[in-house]
């Protein structure tokens, strides 16, 4: 997630303006943004085509090495059954100049070993009562702070801001919310039962796996311009049509979180409902569901909070001069920022966290533990 | 009496890569009659618990028949139930909900089913544990549960493979006489089972024919029929000769095989090696040089006092006879001149006799040595005799054997082995 998230927004910031500043670092994001601007696909051809090498490489070279490189950490005797495995890895662990070059670090560390902090008679807390003690200090330190900030932003706000601002983002907040929900729904429909087809047949989780986990680390936005400009072409409803981009890079979460759920399943439990007869759809209900519904909604989550994010860019979209507008909150944060308008900049990115943290808590947290208590296979 | 399954001709093979195949069973027969138990005994990789999922219709055979009743099996056949090594219950349905799934699948009245599967609970002893989630139920219970699933759906051939394996002693036995008496009885809505296992004295305790299989591949060696009255008694001589004849046609065999390879004075580095710890050879050398037996000992004895189970025992002993450590004839094994000599050795004068030992009797670690000497690097890396096994021997075969290559010699100090660059070296870590 934090990976695909980061590129999202490194692309995105190369070239911003706000207000009638703008600002363009050279860069993929600045190359897309020209590339709408004059309305050239070859150019944003090229741009996907480089990101994808890029990511590759990025995977092949860090990523796949620190995964396999990581496996000796696990707290477990046994060998794992499949061990991640980096050609790269083996190339770093077999080579005599990287071992070379290291020596002087593993000496630094060695000194490190002997390093005390510099102590001020404190001690951590042992007893019950201090860290009690502690905590209340914390929750008063931070209920002041959000308190002033709260008042930060009113003050700030409400010289320019009328309360029915407020209504009108809350309201926008709302419609984007029912867009995040539908195509998390939407995604959930098609991808759970795709992921479920794929994780029982090792074979083809081999193959989708590394693919879905791929296109998940791509920064979908550059992927944007090409719907946006069929959207143009055929003159389509922008509130709907402009949805789909919000679940174009987070649908992945779901499908690979599913897969590797699926693929977990242990073989026995499988003989065992073949061998009961348990087929179609009790076999989905009592079966298949449970059995990845903890891995689904570990995705689900990711999924959705990578779609708030995702909405900030994809409800408003330009191609050429055209410019679309989905009504939501992330236009209203979009076109508050365009123009230069901090107010509303704050006011929306406000209303935004809060109906995160309010959907977090009350629907994705509640359901993490349910499923993570009842569903999870051990 | 009438014939509830017949087994004809039985091949079965699962690809392996390169287009190669991996025989598993090869012309098994079996015939299952009303009112049996019969045993299925041999080690693991001999394909019984393959030949259990083919009966129960969980995969499919490349060569020969299966017929249940009379009908090829073609699928999951309703009327044979399996109980699983490791239970496999649903985690997230309870006791109740467990047993009732394959009365669903029967798409069954909900009174019935409420009825069948509250008086399957009450037979297998789990009255009171209805609404209890599996997680929160022992090892024992769970098995019950699994009991308990397969005969509410008054199957005719009862399928159990390694039922009682996962669980502690005590608890095994519990379930296993339980099991016997229900049988006995004729409580069970049951007209036959089938019992894969590798206790030995559980196939005796329980079963009215016992199939040896040998491994690789998988083949019905011979049948001993156990003609004794139940409940049988463990300490009884007739129990204990069958026991004693059941082991004396297990090791006979693999030994055999054994010297064969030996007396040829093969150099194929591509034996088969199971892996097997120095330490537990150190362990049997200790216990079989050690009163009572003073160099010799009958298996069944020796695997008793130290309690290992036959697939723990059979490796460790094969080991020993690969090493001339010790000579297994018969059921009775005996430690050789060198075999006294370890077993009186201090540490270093043991990893002495074990390398001198590995580097004339097993060619494989004596080959890595000859090539890590030649080489001027005196390094190689893993994949390098990975290749070169997978020539004549499966791949798990051949990790299996690197694997129990790299142990030996690290306790040998012949040569070492750094897993993380999956290198080979002569060079010991300073």
């Amino acid at each position: 997630m934090s990976m695909s998230g980061g590129w999202f927004f490194v692309t995105v910031s190369e070239a911003i303006s706000v207000g009638n500043t703008d600002i363009a670092l050279p860069g993929i994001g600045s190359w897309i943004a020209v590339a709408i601007a004059q309305k050239n696909l070859p150019a944003i051809f090229e741009a996907i085509l480089a990101m994808l090498v890029v990511i590759l490489i990025y995977d092949q070279l860090l990523f796949r090495p620190l995964v396999a490189w990581a496996d000796r950490f696990r707290i477990d005797n046994e060998q794992s059954e499949d061990q991640p495995e980096s050609w790269a890895l083996n190339v770093y662990r077999r080579s005599r100049l990287l071992d070379l070059m290291t020596k002087p670090f593993e000496q630094m560390m060695r000194w490190s070993y002997h390093w005390q902090p510099p102590s001020f008679g404190l001690r951590a807390a042992t007893r019950e009562v201090d860290s009690r003690v502690a905590d209340i200090l914390w929750y008063v330190l931070l209920g002041l702070l959000g308190l002033y900030a709260a008042f930060r932003i009113y003050g700030f706000a409400h010289d320019n801001l009328a309360w029915s601002d407020l209504g009108t983002a809350v309201g926008l907040g709302f419609l984007t919310l029912l867009r995040v929900m539908v195509l998390i729904a939407i995604a959930s429909l098609i991808w759970t039962p795709v992921g479920v087809y794929v994780g029982l047949r090792p074979r083809l989780t081999q193959i989708v796996q590394p693919v879905a986990q791929f296109l998940a680390a791509f920064p979908n936005n550059l992927l944007f311009p090409l719907v946006v400009s069929l959207i143009v072409l055929w003159d389509l409803n922008p509130d709907i049509w402009l949805s789909p981009l919000i679940v174009l890079g987070t649908q992945w979460y779901i499908l690979f979180n599913v897969i590797a759920g699926a693929s977990t399943m242990p073989k026995e439990l499988r003989d065992a409902a073949e061998n009961f007869g348990v087929h179609g759809w009790l076999w989905w209900r009592k079966v298949a569901l449970p059995a990845v519904f903890p891995y689904y909604v570990t995705g689900a989550i990711t999924a959705s909070g990578g779609a708030w994010n995702a909405s900030v860019l994809a409800e408003v979209a330009s191609w050429g001069k055209t410019t679309l507008h989905a009504h939501g909150l992330g236009a209203y944060i979009s076109d508050a920022t365009a123009t230069g308008d901090f107010r509303r900049v704050v006011l929306g990115i406000a209303v935004m966290s809060f109906f995160v943290v309010v959907v977090n808590r009350i629907l994705w947290r509640p359901l993490y533990w349910y499923a993570e208590r009842k569903y999870r296979l051990t | 009496m009438a014939e509830l399954l017949n087994v004809e001709h039985v091949r079965r093979t699962f690809p392996r890569g390169g287009g190669e195949e991996l025989l598993v069973l090869d012309d098994v027969n079996l015939t299952l009659r009303e009112g049996e138990i019969v045993g299925l005994l041999g080690r693991s990789g001999s394909g019984k618990s393959t030949l259990l999922r083919l009966i129960a219709g969980l995969s499919q055979p490349q060569g020969g028949n299966l017929s249940y009743m009379g009908t090829p099996i073609q699928g999951p056949v309703q009327g044979v139930a399996m109980v699983f090594q490791s239970f496999a219950l649903f985690p997230w349905l309870t006791v109740l909900e467990n047993v009732q799934l394959g009365l669903e699948a029967l798409n069954l009245p909900p009174r019935e089913m409420r009825e069948r599967a509250l008086a399957a609970i009450d037979l297998i002893g789990l009255d009171g544990y209805e609404s209890a989630y599996p997680r929160e139920l022992s090892g024992g219970m769970r098995q019950r549960v699994g009991f308990a699933r397969a005969v509410v759906v008054h199957p005719n051939i009862l399928l159990m493979d390694e039922p009682f394996s996962a669980l502690d002693v005590l608890t095994a036995e519990n379930l296993r006489t339980d099991l016997v008496e229900l049988w006995g009885n004729g409580k069970l809505p049951i007209k036959g089972i089938i019992l894969v296992t590798h206790n030995i004295e559980e196939a005796v305790l329980m079963c009215d024919r016992v199939l040896l299989f040998s491994s690789n591949p998988g083949r019905v060696a011979s049948e001993i029929r156990i003609d004794l009255p139940q409940p049988r008694d463990r300490t009884s001589p007739a129990f204990e000769d069958y026991v004693d004849r059941i082991y004396v046609e297990m090791t006979a065999r693999r030994v055999e095989r054994m010297r064969q390879i030996q007396t040829q004075g093969t150099t194929s580095i591509a034996m088969p090696l199971v892996h097997v710890s120095p330490n537990q050879i150190s362990g049997l050398v200790e216990a079989l040089a050690a009163p009572p037996y003073n160099g010799k000992a009958d298996l069944p004895d020796i695997a008793y006092e130290q309690e290992l189970e036959v697939d723990e025992l059979f490796p460790v002993a094969e080991a020993m006879q690969l090493l001339r450590l010790a000579d297994v004839e018969g059921g009775d094994i005996k430690l050789t001149h060198m075999g006294k000599r370890f077993a009186d050795g201090e540490l270093n004068e043991r990893k002495e006799i074990f390398s001198r030992s590995l580097m004339s009797n097993v060619p494989l670690p004596a080959h890595i040595r000859k090539v890590l000497d030649e080489r001027a690097s005196h390094n190689a890396p893993k994949t390098r005799f990975l290749d070169e096994l997978e020539d004549h021997m499966a791949e798990d075969a051949a990790e299996e054997a690197l694997k129990t290559v790299v142990s030996w010699a690290r306790f040998a100090e012949l040569f070492s082995y750094d897993d993380d660059a999956a290198m080979f070296s002569l060079e010991n870590p300073t």
